[in-house]
């Protein structure tokens, strides 16, 4: 079950985790210093694309909001992502050590986890995969 | 006159005190004259005042106990076995040239030290602790133990050597090991198969059956070899093997828990200024190798086939340890001890 | 052994024992054959319990722990493993499939102490069952007959009834902490002291099985890492804040509490030579929102909250440091960079990285507390990479904030994020030469490079990091020690002895009663000459010879 969570995005938005516990949503966990992150980036654009029924959402953990913004204007990230500057939010989800992770939460429930540097194909079977369990 | 000065004229006089002390103990063993062995006992006896008033100076000049530097650890180690060696020998005539050889080692082991002289600074924080002071007197106390025993059980050798070589040519035989020689005499022999004799700390193979059925074994306590007949070179004039055996398991028994104990002030200190009780710093690994010899050598005490010179050996190899701990690892090897290299 | 009496103290064989075995000293063998002891006939069996294997293992454990003394170790040393596989890359290569940078884990090495476990125990099992049957029971009477042949041993008479000499010597036996067993028909019976010895020894050896489970514990639920605190700014406990993390191997679910560390302030006192006298890091804990403890940390004095242990491991410079791009308006950094002490000139470095914009670009950072001006000459004596042009240097002394200032140096081209690096290292393998120089003080005006970036130093803070850990396994490692310790005494100083005492009326005279004593020490049996010579004269100052009769004189002797 997705936890209570409460916090700010990049543009400077409210947010809610409470707002996606309906449906298949994908999460990403990134940071603007994590290499991979940069890898796989474009790849997460593309999966939104090609994905227009599940939603997208970062989780943008030991950042600043200034070096996030610049990383999302460079790859023209179309999904918000939430500062979770302490990696609090990151933790309550996921065990990994370190971002990228991608996971796919469906109605609330998280399903799938992938661990490091992903593409659009591995998304795309993450959820259907997810959807079908 | 400075609290420094004073602390260096003072351990140079304990330097002389202590050299006198070793010629007149070597004295003593070619004469047995009763006049060197009291000459012995009272340049020992000034030499560690005047040492002990060197230690404090140092204690009182920088306000911390005085083994902040290489050079102090090794005056102190040094203080700790004078006092051992007049305590249990210097006073009996019959181990003068025991004495001898211990305080010519200490005159060394204080020349060593004075070579590696620095001036001490001021403390780090992490050092600032009393689990610290703790810990490092129980290893100078325990590594002082171990360095007398270490002497004491390589003299052992030495005089084993020569009483088998006189056994030979006097009385026809070779002996063994001497500790057993005088053995027979009491109740049931050992049986071959038994490991267990039970005279140190562990018995493994065999313990159920001593434990209730116990085997028992005699140790001689007499002397194996008749004195005062032909002695010739330094196996001759030494103490006998069991006595010196008996001598080196005194200071090897008391000095383990003493070096266990400050191993595991060591590990709590580690604990509370680095979060971690053992990390294996080159320092950690060499007292754990010196731990294991000395709980080596007392399980080989209680062993057939390793009792006498094998453990002997353990004793002597463990000693050399504790000079390559206290030197080689703090001038050599860098790791989180080695501020003690000055 | 010669016996002058004649008529005692012969050895006998104890009546009609199945199991006992005629030539032990008390005839009391009574081990009941087990599994155990039958598999102990078959050789093997025995030899890899004997005592002599169990050393053999031992010294090869300590063979196997000088190694690290010689070669460097990857995990206190790795910057010695690098320079040995620089230095002689054929030879590391062989030391490496031999697993010498890393001995503590070599599979050889889990070997040599797995054995020597798997021997203890199977030296202990047997020990540890005989010696608590041996507690719970009472002191066995012995079997009638004569009392063993043995070093020690002491016969009088005395006036008193046999009843009465009985009503004296057992409970005086008693309070010097002998074990008394129950007398048998014929007035014989035994008094045995010093089992705590065997207890002991079972003790320090068992507690290093305690000690192997309190690491095994640790290793598998306990984790380990760092944590960097800049002053005023929060730090959550979970995987991804923690830095170097070294994960435990079951359960990481359960391994973390969430809470909040915050650095309220981080104070320094520094000596004249600019060594630190003594830091203090003031730490918060907020757990659910409130805060629940606020101390001070100290270097031997770590923070201890829900299991997780917080230590003081160093302290240095933060600087927020702001990078603007002109072109587009925006700013592409912002961000608390973390100044390392130990570059030139004593100053401490740090690294930014701007991956955003084209070409990418990185600062290489030179921060001194208190700046001072050289001229060309002094930088030119440093001779060190920033040369004779850079005019900056730390003062010598403490290094008080009195003139901060950061000395910057910008490289453009390729970052090398595409490969695996560390945060505070510049990958400098696909950048230019440096392209621009500049300063900056906090709060000041932003410096202007060539190619319009803007930079500008915002703040300084403190920032301390601490080691984190949780260690869950560590009370039992902190019991092992401890019953080692218990357990090492009394192995070493104590002595197991047995005394054979027979009161018994006199065959030959009237109300008289004849008392023997046997004595056998299993340890240090010249001290024990001593111990039984004194007790036998106290014991016959309680059951005294009726001096008055005059027929029988002390008959009390001794044979060595």
């Amino acid at each position: 079950m997705m936890p209570d969570y409460t916090g700010r995005t990049t543009d400077g938005s409210p947010f809610d985790l409470g707002d996606h516990t309906e449906g298949t949503v994908v999460i990403n966990v990134w940071g603007s210093w994590c290499g991979p992150c940069r890898e796989e980036a474009p790849e997460l654009v593309a999966a939104a694309r090609s994905l227009p029924d599940a939603r997208f959402l970062g989780i943008d953990v030991q950042d600043s909001e200034t070096n996030a913004r610049a990383f999302e204007k460079e790859f023209g990230i179309p999904y918000p992502s939430v500062l979770d500057p302490t990696s609090q939010l990151a933790g309550r989800l996921t065990d990994a050590v370190s971002p990228p992770v991608t996971l796919v939460a469906v109605d609330g429930h998280v399903r799938t986890q992938i661990l490091g540097a992903t593409n659009a194909e591995q998304i795309a079977c993450a959820v259907r995969e997810a959807e079908a369990a | 006159m400075s609290a420094t000065t004073l602390s260096k004229v003072m351990l140079l006089v304990a330097w002389f005190a202590y050299a006198g002390a070793a010629t007149a103990a070597l004295m003593t063993a070619l004469t047995k004259g009763e006049r060197w062995l009291r000459a012995t006992f009272w340049c020992a006896v000034a030499g560690l005042t005047c040492h002990t008033i060197g230690l404090v100076a140092i204690t009182v000049g920088h306000g911390r106990a005085p083994w902040g530097t290489l050079y102090e650890w090794v005056v102190s180690v040094s203080a700790v076995i004078v006092l051992i060696a007049l305590v249990l020998i210097v006073r009996r005539a019959e181990f003068a040239a025991l004495t001898a050889i211990v305080y010519g080692v200490v005159v060394v082991l204080m020349l060593a030290g004075a070579s590696q002289y620095r001036e001490p600074g001021a403390l780090q924080p992490a050092l600032q602790s009393n689990w610290l002071t703790f810990h490092v007197a129980l290893a100078l106390t325990g590594s002082a133990l171990l360095l007398f025993g270490g002497v004491v059980s390589a003299l052992y050798l030495v005089r084993v050597r020569w009483e088998n070589r006189y056994l030979t040519s006097v009385l026809g035989t070779t002996g063994t090991e001497p500790p057993d020689l005088a053995a027979g005499d009491e109740v049931v022999p050992l049986r071959e198969t038994d490991d267990r004799e039970g005279d140190a700390l562990a018995g493994s193979g065999g313990g159920a059956v001593a434990l209730a059925a116990p085997r028992v074994e005699v140790e001689a306590d007499t002397e194996p070899v008749p004195v005062g007949t032909t002695r010739r070179g330094l196996g001759g004039r030494l103490p006998t093997s069991f006595a010196l055996d008996d001598l080196a398991r005194k200071s090897f028994t008391l000095a383990f828990p003493i070096y266990t104990l400050a191993i595991l002030a060591g590990a709590v200190w580690g604990e509370q200024a680095w979060g971690r009780y053992w990390r294996w710093d080159p320092k950690e690994t060499t007292s754990f190798i010196i731990w294991g010899l000395f709980a080596a050598y007392l399980h080989a005490r209680a062993t057939r086939g390793w009792k006498g010179t094998g453990a002997a050996w353990l004793g002597v190899i463990g000693a050399v340890a504790v000079v390559f701990n206290s030197f080689f690892v703090n001038l050599v090897i860098a790791g989180l001890h080695s501020y003690a290299g000055g | 052994m010669t016996d002058n009496s004649g008529k005692t103290l012969t050895p006998d064989k104890p009546p009609e024992k199945a199991e006992a075995r005629p030539s032990e000293p008390d005839g009391f063998s009574h081990l009941p054959p087990t599994p155990m002891r039958a598999m102990q006939r078959l050789g093997g069996w025995r030899a890899l319990r004997s005592m002599r294997t169990a050393i053999w293992l031992l010294l090869a454990l300590v063979a196997a722990t000088l190694l690290p003394t010689l070669v460097p170790q990857e995990l206190a040393n790795p910057q010695g493993v690098r320079d040995w596989k620089e230095k002689w890359p054929a030879f590391s290569d062989i030391l490496e499939r031999l697993h010498l940078f890393d001995v503590f884990s070599a599979p050889w090495f889990v070997a040599i102490y797995a054995a020597l476990l798997v021997v203890l125990v199977l030296c202990l099992v047997p020990r540890t069952r005989a010696f608590v049957r041996q507690v719970r029971r009472a002191v066995r009477r012995p079997g009638e007959g004569a009392l063993p042949d043995v070093a020690l041993q002491a016969e009088w008479v005395t006036a008193l009834p046999a009843e009465e000499a009985a009503r004296r010597v057992v409970p005086y036996l008693r309070r010097r902490r002998w074990r008394v067993g129950k007398a048998n028909a014929a007035g014989q019976c035994v008094a045995e002291k010093g089992a705590a010895r065997e207890g002991g020894s079972l003790l320090f050896h068992w507690s290093f099985l305690v000690l192997m489970a309190g690491l095994f514990v640790s290793a598998m639920f306990g984790w380990s890492g760092y944590a960097v605190l800049v002053e005023g700014r929060e730090w959550v406990e979970t995987p991804m804040s923690i830095i170097q993390y070294d994960p435990p191997v079951f359960f990481e679910d359960s391994a973390h509490r969430e809470f909040t560390l915050t650095l309220d302030t981080f104070d320094v006192r520094y000596r004249d030579d600019g060594s630190a006298a003594d830091f203090v890091a003031s730490v918060r804990v907020a757990d659910e929102g409130e805060t629940v403890i606020a101390k001070e940390v100290r270097v031997n004095d770590p923070l201890d909250y829900r299991g997780v242990k917080a230590y003081l491991h160093s302290f240095g410079w933060a600087a927020r440091i702001v990078v603007t791009d002109p072109v587009s308006g925006d700013e592409v950094f912002d961000d608390w960079v973390i100044l390392e002490p130990g570059g030139p000139r004593n100053m401490h470095t740090g690294v930014v990285k701007i991956p955003s914009i084209r070409p990418q670009a990185g600062l290489e950072l030179f921060f001194a507390p208190t700046g001072v001006v050289l001229t060309q000459e002094q930088a030119a004596a440093f001779d060190d990479e920033l040369g004779p042009n850079v005019l900056l240097a730390q003062r010598p002394g403490p290094p008080t904030p009195d003139a901060p200032v950061v000395y910057f140096r910008e490289y453009r081209g390729n970052l090398g994020l595409d490969r695996p690096q560390p945060i505070g290292v510049l990958d400098k393998s696909r950048l230019g030469d440096p392209v621009d120089i500049g300063a900056v003080t906090p709060g000041g005006n932003a410096f202007e490079l060539e190619d319009g970036l803007e930079v500008s130093f915002r703040e300084l803070r403190q920032y301390s990091r601490l080691q984190v850990k949780r260690d869950p396994g560590l009370g039992l490692v902190a019991a092992a020690g401890v019953l080692l310790l218990v357990g090492l005494v009394p192995s070493l100083y104590l002595a197991r002895r047995r005394l054979w005492i027979w009161i018994r009326p006199d065959p030959d005279g009237q109300e008289r009663t004849v008392i023997t004593l046997g004595g056998l020490a299993y340890q240090r049996k010249e001290a024990f000459n001593g111990e039984f010579e004194d007790l036998r004269r106290r014991l016959e100052a309680l059951a005294p010879t009726d001096a008055d009769s005059g027929a029988t004189p002390n008959e009390s002797r001794e044979s060595t």
